[in-house]
Parts: structure tokens; C-alpha cells; sequence
């Protein structure tokens, strides 16, 4: 892991003081240390570069050919099929793996069921890497009654998906070369002078805005835009930590609505990834959870959970947390 | 601190304390930026520290802290966790099994806020992951993990693969 020089701001310069060449050494230095800052967990032109960011990321809608909306078109363009009831393959394009996905893949995913059906049964997923470039997801559905038993069956739905891998090599800097002033000389137009300063923060300043505001948020879809720890006090659902969540309220036993702040866009398919904490060690229990637009300017996701008790299913309320995914309004 | 685009100059235009101290501006203005949501070390307003987070590493309780592949070594007696590729959270962690299909994370870091297991099969199954956060003055935080089966015709714990992705929470 490569170590950087920390950035140190130089102080304002006074008219009529003198303007020396450490000034302008350490203008150029400060731009190569935000350069190598970025290049860490970023491609050189500004997209996400890191194993905790996932390359792949969307909302699958069930079909015989499913449809899929795959957030961020940069790493989109994957195809999908569904070879078998209930289960779904997410083909990377051979661009995106060869480049981005590691050929010697090393990758974790998430993925929740995210179909109308979850408000009546439990779901589970699973997932398999099937190469270096093909993931598959199945799905499996409560088929007894709630209270009534515990079949489980193969069953075609939505599915929200998240895959991992492993970070490519940092790239090669696109800043241009400097020339170090020493002693004596004097600021000029060559192109390694004063104009690469001028130049070079402007190819930092373009990488970064590719996936981030100008003040430094993400702006990459691959990014969640909320996440939240909702807590079971005994009597009502409270948000104990979270970002990008305007509200928590609990519509009946185990069902959960979280509304966003606003920062999603209401018209687009949203994602999510939920996980519920046991009563107990010893307890199972299942969560999902599915976004939708419920008017201009709100956009909620409600989350169903299920607890196992007795050779029986019935819905419970638990704490639990959830990653949310969506277009930036 | 803004960022502002500077002209590039020529032999006409020369380059004076403005168009310097502006230049000084726009990269505090990008470094500003970069501490937002990554570490930038000393200095920075990292909610980790500097000391758990590299320079340049994304610190933002939007993004996982980091996410872990499990195989389970079915080679030995009492089976175990691999941990086939995982990031700095599990550096200064380890993981015990407690029984079949139960195994505890220990975590080297005190922001624990979840975790989202998701069941690795190549077949049509039954199989669930549960994650429980808790937390120990003597162990710190951890995760019980346990990895369900239904293969035996009800829902026990097996020792079996999983794929996890650890989010962390600002302090």
C-alpha cells in the first residue's frame, strides 16, 4: 500500500510578498498528494475503485428475459437471464470483467427478494459464482401458509443485487510532469510550469466530480443513499443511527416503513439490503425489504420480517438494519 | 473555500499573487472535498482515525466497511472459517467457530454497526444466515454468526459458505 505525502496549505500570499519557488513547489506538490489520495480507491478518471464499492448494483424485475435496472451506467450493460424457476444469472459484459471485476475474481455480494410477494411469505436467496464473469441468484418461497407448516419451493421474483470483488491496481496518474523551481527562476507558460499547475488541478477536479458533488459527497448510484439501524424498543420502531432516512413507523407486527429525506428520486427503481437481528443467538429469522415511489418527493421502502418458531413461520417485529440504493433526484 | 477555474497563461499574461493565492484556494477547496467522505490522515476529520483507515480509503457510513468471502475448511475435524479475501476490518480480528454452523466475528474496530450475510450454494437450497451485533467490554464488538440448513428436513445449523458485507457507523 503506497504512502502519501500529507497536504499542507500554503498560506495566502500578501501583494508584494515575495513569491518564492518553494510556493510553487509546494502548489505542485499538494496537487500530485490529492491525485495519489484519489487514485487510492478511484480509477484515475474519477470512477469508484474498491473492494467495498459494489460493481455491479440493481433492481432485477422477473421475467423469462428479466429486466434490469442496473444502477450507474459505467459498470451496467450486464445481461440477464433466468434459466430456471427461480433463479436469475447476471452476466458481466467481458469489458467490465476483464477490466473492472479481476479476472482471478475474489467477490461478495448481497442481495434481497424484493417482489409485492414478501408481503405474505418469506423469501430466501442465495448466490453462486458461477465464473469469473457470471453470478447466479436463486430464490426460494415460504409455499406452506404462514403458522401452517415450513415448505420451502423455487419461485420466480424481483430481486435486488449487489456483487463485490476485489479493487484493480491503482491506475497511472493522467497529471502532466513539473518542473521544480529553484532559486532564481522565474514563473513561465511552458507547459510544465505554471500551466500544469492550472491543468493538473482541473484533471483532479474533473476525476473527482465523476462520482462525487463538488463538495465532496457521492454521486454514484452504486452508493447507498440512506442507511439506517431500526430498533425494536418492545413497543414501536425507532431509527437509533442513520443517514439519507427522514422516518421510521411500524405499520403491524413486522412490518416496517422507512420514508428518505428526499434525497431519492420518486420515478426510479430503487434497492435494498436488509439484515434483522435475532431475538437470540439461536433465532432465525428472515427480512426483505422493497423500494418504491409513492409520490414526487417521497420514496419509502417497507421491510417484512418473519421469525421460525416451532416448525412454523409468522411475522415478528426485531431490530434490524438496511443499506438503501437509489437514483439521485 | 472555493474552487475556481483558473486561465492557463501566456506570455501576455503574467501570473500574479491572485492567480496564486487561488490556486492555493482551489487545493484546499479539493482537499476539503476528499475529507468529506475518504480519509486524508492526519489532519483529517476521519470518524475511524487515521490509524484504521489509509489515506485515500473511503470513509463514509454510505459505503460498507468492508465486505469478506468465507469458504469453511471441511478438511479438518472441527471445521473452520477461511476468510477468502476481506479488508481492514477483520486486520486485528479473528473468528471462532462455537459449534456447527455458529461462529463469532471478533472486530477490531468499535464502530460496529451491521453486518448482511448472504448464503453461497450451487444448488437449489435451504439455507439462511443470521448476523447478531453485540458488543463486550472484555471482547469488544462481534458478530454471531450461524449459517442455517434445511437439507435434514428442518432448519439446523450447518457449517456452510457465506459471503458478508460489515457497515460501519460514525461515532
Amino acid at each position: 500500500m503506497p504512502t502519501f505525502p500529507y497536504v499542507e496549505q500554503t498560506s495566502g500570499i500578501a501583494r508584494g510578498a515575495p513569491l518564492g519557488p518553494s510556493t510553487i513547489n509546494q502548489l505542485h506538490a499538494n496537487i500530485e498528494a490529492l491525485d495519489d489520495i484519489a487514485r487510492m480507491e478511484h480509477f484515475a478518471a474519477g470512477g469508484h475503485n474498491a473492494l467495498e464499492v459494489p460493481w455491479i448494483l440493481g433492481h432485477m424485475v422477473d421475467g423469462a428475459t428479466p429486466t434490469g435496472y442496473l444502477f450507474d451506467t459505467t459498470f451496467g450493460g450486464a445481461t440477464l437471464a433466468r434459466p430456471a424457476t427461480g433463479a436469475y444469472t447476471v452476466n458481466a459484459v467481458s469489458g467490465v470483467v476483464s477490466s473492472d471485476l479481476n479476472s482471478n475474481l475474489l467477490y461478495s455480494a448481497m442481495a434481497n427478494v424484493a417482489d409485492s410477494a414478501i408481503e405474505a411469505k418469506p423469501h430466501t436467496i442465495t448466490v453462486e459464482a458461477v465464473s469469473a464473469t457470471s453470478f447466479k441468484f436463486r430464490v426460494r418461497e415460504l409455499s406452506s401458509a404462514l403458522g401452517a407448516g415450513d415448505t420451502w419451493a423455487d419461485v420466480n421474483r424481483n430481486i435486488d443485487v449487489g456483487i463485490h470483488a476485489t479493487a484493480q491496481d491503482a491506475d497511472a496518474t493522467l497529471i502532466s510532469s513539473y518542473a521544480l523551481k529553484q532559486r532564481r527562476e522565474y514563473l513561465t507558460q511552458a507547459a510544465t510550469d505554471w500551466n500544469s499547475i492550472v491543468g493538473n488541478q482541473g484533471i483532479v477536479r474533473k476525476a473527482a466530480l465523476v462520482e462525487h458533488t463538488s463538495t465532496g459527497a457521492h454521486s454514484a448510484n452504486r452508493i447507498a443513499k440512506a442507511v439506517a439501524w431500526a430498533r425494536w424498543t418492545g413497543a414501536a420502531q425507532v431509527l437509533d443511527a442513520d443517514e439519507g432516512c427522514a422516518s421510521i413507523s411500524r405499520l403491524s407486527q413486522g412490518v416496517v416503513e422507512i420514508t428518505m429525506d428526499g434525497n431519492f428520486s420518486a420515478t426510479t427503481t430503487m434497492a435494498c439490503f436488509p439484515e434483522v437481528q435475532p431475538a437470540t443467538t439461536s433465532e432465525l429469522v428472515i427480512i426483505n425489504g422493497r423500494g418504491f415511489a409513492s409520490g414526487a418527493g417521497t420514496s419509502t421502502f417497507r421491510f417484512y420480517i418473519y421469525a421460525y418458531s416451532g416448525g412454523n413461520w409468522a411475522r415478528a417485529d426485531r431490530s434490524f438494519f438496511a443499506a438503501m440504493f437509489g437514483v439521485t433526484a | 473555500m472555493s474552487y475556481l477555474k483558473l486561465p492557463k497563461t501566456t506570455q501576455d499574461h503574467a501570473v500574479g499573487f491572485q492567480s496564486v493565492n487561488q490556486a492555493i484556494d482551489n487545493n484546499a477547496a479539493l482537499l476539503a472535498a476528499f475529507d468529506l467522505r475518504h480519509s486524508i490522515g492526519v489532519g483529517g476529520n476521519s470518524p475511524y482515525g487515521a490509524p484504521t483507515r489509509a489515506v485515500g480509503r473511503h470513509d463514509d457510513i454510505l459505503i460498507a466497511r468492508t465486505v469478506v468471502d468465507f469458504a469453511v475448511d471441511t478438511s479438518r475435524a472441527d471445521p473452520a472459517l477461511q476468510v477468502i479475501t476481506g479488508g481492514s476490518l477483520l486486520v486485528g480480528g479473528f473468528v471462532d467457530r462455537i459449534a456447527a454452523g455458529e461462529w463469532i466475528l471478533h472486530l477490531a474496530t468499535a464502530q460496529l454497526f451491521a453486518a448482511v450475510a448472504l448464503m453461497k450454494s450451487t444448488a437449489s437450497v435451504d439455507r439462511k444466515a443470521t448476523c447478531y451485533r453485540t458488543s463486550s467490554p472484555s471482547t469488544g464488538p462481534a458478530i454471531y454468526i450461524t449459517t442455517w440448513d434445511r437439507s435434514g428436513g428442518s432448519w439446523a445449523p450447518d457449517d456452510l459458505p457465506f459471503s458478508l458485507v460489515l457497515w460501519t457507523q460514525s461515532p
